[in-house]
């Protein structure tokens, strides 16, 4: 049965979503064309009158609603827009990390102040993209850390963002509690991880085996399932978890049988033996986890999402 | 004697088929996110059952180019994967290892036509009858979705193979038929076909930007066309339906973005904000964050439009946000003058 309130919500919402998400997406063409007929100057006072007004209105409106949000987002998007005409102007030279950390460090109080899920969301990627850009820009670049390093870095980052979450819902903060504030960041955190931790296994840099990748993914992965099993109840949260656990053993079976038996296309035993063993472990790993949801989703029947 | 034997013996119905048609597919009411999963896990297993079938034909039989006989043996694992889902459709395993080697053996049947052939054309139309019949069978929507995707896969490459550039467009075509599929159901559950119809060809497109990115996203007219058409028709049972100033205040809104977005945006993007109108009107939420995450996507990928500069796509972009946000600023203040009248 179609809910005629939410969808009314929803809509209005869309319709917001829509219209500032377009417009701000035109702010950050025109000022990306770098118009050589616009002065310095007038390229400054366009952004930073943009930005004062969208600040204006949030707060004329009111940050407790939709649009005065709406508004304080386009202001945190137009600072990054700042940040890149100075760039363009002076030429500073700075590595592309320094400009996302300042742009997470001007918009925090902001994104404090707005009290919104989306907002907090912008900053988070703001955030993690300055994190991993100083980790391709400074720590890999330097030899202070390897690739699965950062990646393992950044996704538990997201993962202590999910567990702020989780925390401040709890804590009786209702402006955070959004269902999809949960499954953006538990799949965000899932799929980070996964990433180093498929690579291992299937040896895509070739290096030695680092239990660093696929401690922290299994450890994910089990914790995930056994917070939204029996802490947390969420099929939603479970079937994220699931998922990706459900790849990565079949990433599992991939190499053990490559390594076992070799998936050689030369000769018939290889090839035959190879490919019908990936198909059993295939079936049973995604068997498994439908199983595993069926009963899962018969468990929490009852949970409301 | 269990409850359903008695239950089946006062009413005179047969117990085992009772059994059956209570048990079948028992995924098939599954939320869409974990359908999402089993049809991945689905495509894995039939992508290691194809290297199998290849292997078998090529040290066994010694067959070293696909032929009729490959799409025959295609359209065996087909009969009998279906088989196996007639009769075993609540079993976790057998149901997974079903829905893959059907989708393997559609996949079989299109090689073997299509190399013989030396033609895409055949390969898309040898998927066919095995569209069908996965769409005659209704116990499971993610193997109808799965052997209709692939149907689509082949004639989206056959369409591009043939002219090129019309890739793009090929939402267009298929997005009037997802949608009708949906607003007005036949008989028979076809819901993952139409599902299939909406995301494929905007998939197909995704794909295609990527392989050459060189392609232009801007679409010509008749797409623009069936696009506003379909808006138009979204627009109309919103407005029928919704009575009241504030919801028809919205679907106007909806008809201004169409208006809109079918001139100014590209043809993916276009085919996006479809998605949304449809999932407002259905209300569904898979539709909603589908639509989402392509119009995020194709707004993302216009900056790389070379058809055009950065400062006409800044200003279209500009332009369109702004009507909207009129929209939602009309909306806004009838409902503030409704709660202080």
């Amino acid at each position: 049965m179609r809910d005629e309130a939410f969808w009314t919500r929803w809509g209005r919402r869309a319709l917001l979503a829509l219209g500032a998400g377009q417009f701000l997406a035109g702010v950050v063409f025109f000022f990306a064309y770098n118009w050589q007929d616009l002065s310095d100057l007038a390229k400054f006072a366009i952004v930073e009158a943009g930005l004062v007004a969208a600040a204006a209105v949030a707060i004329a409106h009111g940050i407790d609603k939709a649009f005065g949000q709406a508004a304080l987002i386009g202001a945190s998007v137009l600072t990054g827009v700042l940040l890149a005409v100075i760039g363009q102007v002076f030429q500073t030279g700075a590595d592309v990390f320094e400009l996302f950390l300042a742009w997470a460090a001007l918009i925090l109080p902001w994104a404090i102040a707005g009290r919104s899920a989306l907002h907090w969301l912008l900053w988070l990627v703001v955030a993690e993209t300055a994190l991993a850009l100083y980790g391709e820009q400074v720590l890999v670049a330097l030899d202070l850390a390897s690739w699965e390093q950062v990646w393992v870095l950044v996704g538990a980052t997201v993962v202590g963002a999910l567990a702020v979450r989780e925390l401040a819902v709890r804590r009786g903060v209702a402006w955070l509690a959004a269902h999809w504030t949960r499954l953006v960041l538990a799949f965000a955190a899932m799929a980070i991880l996964f990433v180093p931790a498929a690579g291992q296994v299937l040896d895509w840099g070739h290096d030695e085996i680092s239990g660093l990748s696929l401690a922290a993914f299994v450890g994910a992965a089990v914790a995930g399932i056994w917070c939204y099993w029996r802490l947390l109840p969420d099929f939603a949260a479970l079937v994220i978890a699931i998922g990706v656990a459900d790849a990565f053993v079949v990433c599992i079976g991939y190499r053990l049988i490559e390594e076992s038996i070799g998936f050689s296309l030369d000769e018939a035993g290889p090839a035959l033996l190879s490919s019908g063993a990936m198909i059993a472990w295939a079936v049973a790993a995604t068997g498994g986890s439908a199983l595993a949801m069926r009963r899962l989703r018969a468990a929490l029947k009852d949970v409301p999402a | 004697m269990t409850a359903l034997t008695e239950f089946c013996a006062r009413l005179g119905l047969d117990s085992i088929a009772a059994a059956a048609a209570l048990a079948a597919g028992a995924d098939d009411d599954a939320p869409w996110y974990m359908q999402a999963v089993l049809g991945i896990g689905a495509w894995v297993t039939a992508i290691a059952a194809l290297l199998f079938v290849w292997a078998v034909l090529y040290f066994i039989f010694d067959i070293d180019e696909p032929d009729v006989i490959v799409a025959g043996l295609g359209a065996v694992l087909f009969a009998a994967a279906l088989w196996l889902l007639q009769v075993r459709a609540e079993g976790a395993f057998t149901a997974h290892g079903a829905i893959a080697f059907a989708t393997a053996g559609t996949i079989l049947a299109a090689i073997g036509i299509g190399v013989s052939e030396d033609s895409l054309w055949s390969a898309a139309a040898a998927t066919l009858p095995f569209a069908a019949a996965a769409v005659w069978q209704q116990r499971s929507p993610l193997l109808q979705f799965l052997v209709v995707s692939v149907a689509l896969v082949v004639s989206v490459a056959a369409a591009w193979d043939e002219w090129g550039r019309v890739v793009t467009d090929i939402t267009a075509i298929a997005l009037p038929a997802g949608v009708a599929l949906l607003l007005y159901p036949p008989r028979r559950d076809v819901r993952a076909a139409a599902l299939a119809l909406l995301v494929v060809p905007e998939l197909a497109t995704i794909v295609a930007l990527d392989l050459d990115p060189g392609m232009t996203l801007w679409h010509g007219w008749p797409a623009r066309a069936i696009h506003l058409a379909v808006f138009a028709a979204l627009f109309h049972l919103n407005w029928r339906r919704l009575v009241t100033t504030r919801a028809r205040l919205l679907a106007l809104a909806g008809g201004v973005l169409a208006i809109a977005s079918a001139a100014l945006l590209p043809s993916g993007s276009a085919a996006a904000l479809s998605l949304l109108l449809l999932a407002y009107t259905l209300g569904s939420r898979m539709l909603a964050v589908l639509g989402a995450l392509a119009e995020i996507y194709f707004i993302w990928e216009f900056y790389a439009d070379l058809q055009s500069t950065l400062l006409t796509k800044s200003i279209i972009l500009m332009s369109v946000g702004a009507a909207l946000l009129l929209c939602y600023g009309l909306f806004a203040l009838d409902q503030r003058r409704k709660v202080e009248p």
